[in-house]
């Protein structure tokens, strides 16, 4: 079966590179049968990886230990449910995973092309193939998943005891897929600029891709934010870490990306910008890739390392430079269809948006490369830690929010001063009022009370739109649920989009409400004692020791008290793997919409001592929730609308006076 | 058994992919229709952007002087729009009535034939 596996292998690539060729070679000689045909092969190509994927996993449940990747990633004490985590829980399946989920998506972008993209759809094939060539030729020539070991081991190694968790199944596709999924974007903008378009042809395209790749990066970052919460045993869900900062650094222009474009799309504005964002985007993506795979700062995601990092550097520098080249060389037929009108409108607002996601892009990576930089020029590494980025970035991301508070407030084009003030009224009075509240429940400084004030401010902005629209609606003669539901549906991507802002505040009021009012607390204790922080009081029971074959788990039994009553009874613990000498941390945790009550025990003595550390982390549970919010903003805001253009443009020969 | 199955499979493949090259292509897999598709979005646009403008009225947003500017300009654009689609839209009229002629024509030309049969057949 390993030979079918390396030989869909080989077969993909060579469709892969066959369908790159005959669609540049196709169009340039306007051969379109060629066209076609490349396009088949662009089709076949995934079909050729589903059944290499078939063919690993299927390695994995029935443990063929002869072949080397499913040997050093799985044993026969592996809990089957754990196969498709062990599938891309090393290098080479996961570059096999990344190389299907891309020639899939790319498959379907090519299949679903609308017409206004059709004239660059060979250019567009040709980049998606490209990249689908890079990643095949790397798995076939330095990360084949079915190379055969000489002789098989009676057993496996083991899959990483840090991957033995639920979030396992998501967090490392999703953002994999996020990652890789830029591509698509990415290859729609290079293609439009390769057939020499002038206009707005990708704009609906690319939107639609990148609003798409942005949700699923969205939620690989918060899983794996949720994974590091509960499994790393530090207490925290984000520690700035190179690799997790790797995994923002691609998210903050294609944020921006999915802005602008919309100006792009409303007023043919922006057009160098959009292109230069989805470049650089799909630079950090590949940066990201390079960081996972053998980037030259530890972290704590040190088992996605490999020595073919330079190979993602190389790749990252010929694409990077290539598209810039292609971009400068369109530079002149990039031109935007309008001006800004005012520096008081939403365009703008789009624009200092922009601007506020590049300058926390770069501080991101000047945080990245320092360690790098400082290595080479002065022979010392210094680490840049979490103070620099609260410092630096908080700021920003503050300002952010003010703006997303700010923008849905503005039209389009121009906004007086008086009316943007009459409209922010009740908006900063619900924000002072907010920070009042914080300040009276006993906000830490004026940085957290001024944090929950934006939000708040925000959050009101956003509010204040819809009610104002239903009521509008309402009076017309409809009733309050359907005047909001067709409020909605009558533009779907700004109301989508303010349901994923929603979103983006619910991030920002629990990463408040977690960096500003955490308490920590260590304690020594012996069954039957007690330990107190805040309101909680916890007592230890004892301790249960459970060996599995591949594993020694050590477990205590603690019992929580709030204000004197029983609330929870937990088991906090770690597992150790004594294969590769490692512990995974399993935290007990009570959960509300207030605060979590976390505990983590270990050192666990023969005389029955043990030592656990407990933290309050508050409002920790919206970071959560967050994520379902954006995932539905942003299906709200890719539900096709219908069209009703032109009965609506007719309308105006008919009645031009009417307003 | 894998090495029969995976001959297999690449003869599969290279059949599909030569399949274009063996049948004429079809009309849907040819593009050209730049024209009205660039009409219809910049007519969606327009559409779109009307709708928000009437919108961000109602949420007092725009004031009546902004909303009586970007109206006049919107529908100037409407109807340089309209006419722009009306002139392809002629153009296709103008094909369409030369190929229903063609067909009209054919259609005698077999008629007369069935008529008069030649004298050898």
């Amino acid at each position: 079966m390993a030979d079918l596996g390396s030989i869909t292998l080989l077969l993909s690539l060579a469709l892969a590179a066959y369908a790159a060729l005959g669609s540049l070679v196709g169009q340039w000689k306007r051969a379109p049968e060629l066209v076609i045909s490349a396009r088949y092969a662009a089709y076949l190509t995934p079909l050729m990886l589903a059944i290499s994927t078939t063919v690993l996993v299927s390695a994995f449940v029935t443990h063929n230990f002869e072949l080397r990747y499913v040997a050093g990633h799985s044993n026969l004490a592996m809990d089957p449910w754990l196969t498709w985590v062990a599938f891309y829980a090393g290098n080479e399946g996961s570059m096999l995973f990344l190389t299907l989920v891309f020639a899939a998506a790319s498959g379907v972008a090519v299949w679903r092309a609308p017409d206004e993209v059709r004239p660059a759809l060979p250019y567009t094939t040709f980049v998606l193939m490209a990249i689908t060539v890079f990643f095949a030729a790397v798995m076939v020539t330095m990360a084949n998943p079915f190379y055969e070991l000489p002789v098989a081991p009676a057993d496996g190694q083991g899959i990483n005891p840090l991957l033995t968790h639920v979030g396992m199944f998501f967090h490392p596709p999703m953002l994999m897929a996020g990652l890789i999924g830029l591509g698509i974007p990415f290859a729609f903008g290079m293609g439009h600029l390769m057939a020499g378009q002038t206009g707005d042809e990708w704009v609906d395209t690319a939107r639609v891709w990148a609003l798409s790749v942005w949700a699923v990066l969205t939620i690989g970052l918060l899983l794996g934010a949720w994974w590091a919460y509960t499994i790393l045993g530090w207490g925290g869900y984000w520690a700035w870490d190179p690799v997790e900062n790797a995994g923002l650094l691609p998210w903050l222009p294609l944020t921006a990306f999915v802005h602008s474009i919309m100006v792009q799309k409303r007023r043919g504005m922006f057009r160098m910008w959009n292109v230069a964002l989805i470049i650089l985007a799909w630079g950090f993506a590949m940066y990201g890739m390079f960081m996972n795979r053998g980037g030259p700062v530890p972290s704590v995601h040190s088992f996605g390392q490999s020595t073919m990092g330079w190979v993602f550097l190389v790749f990252l520098g010929v694409t990077v430079v290539g598209a810039f080249t292609l971009f400068f060389w369109r530079y002149s037929s990039l031109k935007s269809a309008a001006a800004l009108e005012s520096h008081l409108s939403r365009e703008a607002a789009f624009l200092l948006n922009n601007l506020l996601f590049l300058m926390i892009a770069l501080v991101t990576l000047w945080g990245v490369v320092y360690p790098l930089v400082t290595d080479v020029f002065r022979g010392v590494t210094i680490t840049v830690g979490r103070p620099y980025f609260d410092v630096v970035a908080g700021p920003l991301f503050l300002a952010l929010i003010i703006l997303m508070g700010v923008g849905p407030l503005l039209p389009w084009r121009r906004a007086s001063g008086q009316s943007l003030l009459r409209l922010m009224r009740i908006p900063i009075m619900v924000g002072l009022g907010t920070a009042l509240v914080s300040v009276a429940l006993g906000a830490a400084s004026f940085i957290p009370a001024l944090a929950f004030g934006v939000c708040g401010m925000a959050l009101t902005g956003i509010v204040r739109e819809w009610a104002k629209g239903t009521q509008v609606r309402h009076n017309k003669g409809e009733n309050y649920a359907l005047a909001f539901t067709r409020l909605v549906s009558s533009n779907r991507p700004r109301y989508g989009g303010y349901i994923a802002h929603i979103g983006i505040i619910m991030v920002a009021f629990a990463a408040t409400g977690s960096s500003f009012y955490s308490l920590q607390d260590d304690f020594s204790l012996l069954p039957g004692e007690r330990a107190v922080l805040g309101d909680y009081e916890m007592e230890y029971l004892g301790s249960t020791t459970v060996v599995k074959s591949d594993r020694i788990e050590q477990r205590a039994d603690v019992i929580l008290y709030k204000n004197g009553e029983v609330v929870k009874q937990l088991q906090p613990g770690y597992a150790f793997y004594p294969s590769f000498s490692m512990a995974a941390t399993r935290a007990g945790i009570r959960q509300t919409p207030v605060e979590d009550l976390y505990i983590l025990a270990s050192e666990f003595s023969e005389d029955g001592r043990a030592l656990f550390r407990l933290h309050i982390n508050p409002l920790i549970m919206w970071l959560w929730l967050a994520g379902p919010v954006m995932v539905f903003g942003t299906v709200v805001a890719l539900w096709p609308e219908r069209q009703k253009a032109a009965v609506a443009i007719s309308t105006l020969r008919v009645a031009p006076a009417a307003a | 058994m894998a090495l029969a199955f995976s001959a297999l499979l690449a003869v599969l493949v290279i059949a599909i992919v030569a399949i274009p090259f063996f049948r004429p292509p079809k009309k849907s897999d040819t593009f050209n229709p730049q024209d009205a598709e660039a009409l219809r979005s910049q007519r969606e646009s327009i559409y779109q952007a009307l709708q928000t403008l009437r919108l961000e009225r109602e949420l007092g947003q725009v004031d009546d002087r902004e909303y009586q500017r970007q109206l006049r300009e919107y529908r100037r654009q409407a109807a340089i729009a309209l006419r722009q689609q009306e002139q392809v839209e002629g153009d296709l009229d103008e094909l369409e009535a030369l190929l229903e002629d063609e067909v009209l024509a054919a259609r005698s030309r077999l008629q007369e034939r069935d008529d008069h049969p030649k004298s050898d057949s």
